[in-house]
């Protein structure tokens, strides 16, 4: 298969597994990403991944990053679209019906189940993110700051993250 | 985690559009200068930590309302050794674990 067309392709799945992005997802978005196509490094992963938290606009345009290192310029713009489209079309079926499905006693049991296993998926992102790129004592003190004092709320997260990095030229954490 | 799709402004094209041009960019001078740029290295170093840090306090905040279900943390726990010990699909984890967690799980307190 062409690569941008692979870009495109997977790029629409972590659409369908996602409907639109969040921490949960970034386990199966480094399984494709890193594992099964070998488009970035795990290193690289966790890069685009950070560069993207600092950008506007929701943390899964880090596709458009992943898309441009793996077939370039078409394919980086390409990924953005791939992955909203499927939260799109099911917004645009259900219209004003989603009110009443959301009502819907099923789908609210349905929603309940998928908070204790979206927790196990965000946790794994984490896991995921933190073993190629907190690899010293200093890099897991930065990490654990900069999550008490957003979690706090004593700095904004953009904040925390651009201190962070201005540590790690400074300091060469 | 997924939210409701009508709800979800991110997927309209004017908030996104912006941020698909600045990681483009972004992306751009990565490929033609981190690899080569000590200081640049160093930096993505810390960036990528305090981003771990952000997304760990994201954690503890979701993982507070199931402290209390010992039965939510089990769920939790088998998800998040799916996909990172076993690397598994994830649709597949969501499909399997995401009735049963219904099924079993707290009936309340948590939306």
């Amino acid at each position: 298969v062409n690569p941008t067309a692979k870009v495109f392709l997977v790029s629409l799945w972590l659409g369908v597994v996602s409907f639109g992005g969040g921490l949960a997802i970034v386990p199966e978005m480094h399984r494709q990403v890193v594992e099964l196509n070998g488009w970035v490094t795990s290193r690289q992963f966790a890069d685009g991944y950070a560069l993207a938290q600092l950008s506007p606009g929701p943390n899964m345009l880090c596709v458009v990053f992943y898309g441009y290192q793996a077939a370039g310029l078409v394919a980086a713009l390409l990924a953005p679209v791939a992955i909203v489209t499927p939260g799109v079309t099911v917004s645009a079926m259900c219209g004003r019906a989603w009110a009443t499905i959301a009502d819907n006693r099923w789908f609210m049991r349905i929603r309940r189940g998928l908070v204790p296993v979206g927790l196990g998926l965000m946790a794994g992102g984490v896991f995921v993110l933190g073993r190629t790129t907190v690899t010293s004592w200093p890099l897991g003190l930065t990490a654990l700051a900069v999550a008490v004092a957003v979690n706090r709320k004593w700095v904004h997260p953009a904040v925390a993250v651009i201190a962070a990095g201005v540590g790690g030229v400074v300091l060469g954490l | 985690m997924p939210s409701s799709p009508a709800k979800d402004g991110s997927t309209k094209s004017g908030v996104v559009l912006p941020g698909v041009f600045v990681v483009l960019a972004l992306a751009m001078g990565y490929s033609a200068f981190a690899e080569h740029s000590e200081h640049i290295r160093r930096g993505l170093h810390g960036l990528t930590a305090g981003a771990v840090g952000i997304m760990a306090s994201l954690v503890v905040n979701a993982a507070k309302p199931l402290l209390e279900s010992p039965v939510a943390l089990l769920f939790a726990l088998a998800a998040f050794i799916g996909v990172v010990a076993f690397e598994l699909n994830m649709l597949l984890v969501l499909v399997v674990l995401v009735p049963l967690a219904s099924w079993l799980g707290p009936k309340e307190g948590t939306s």
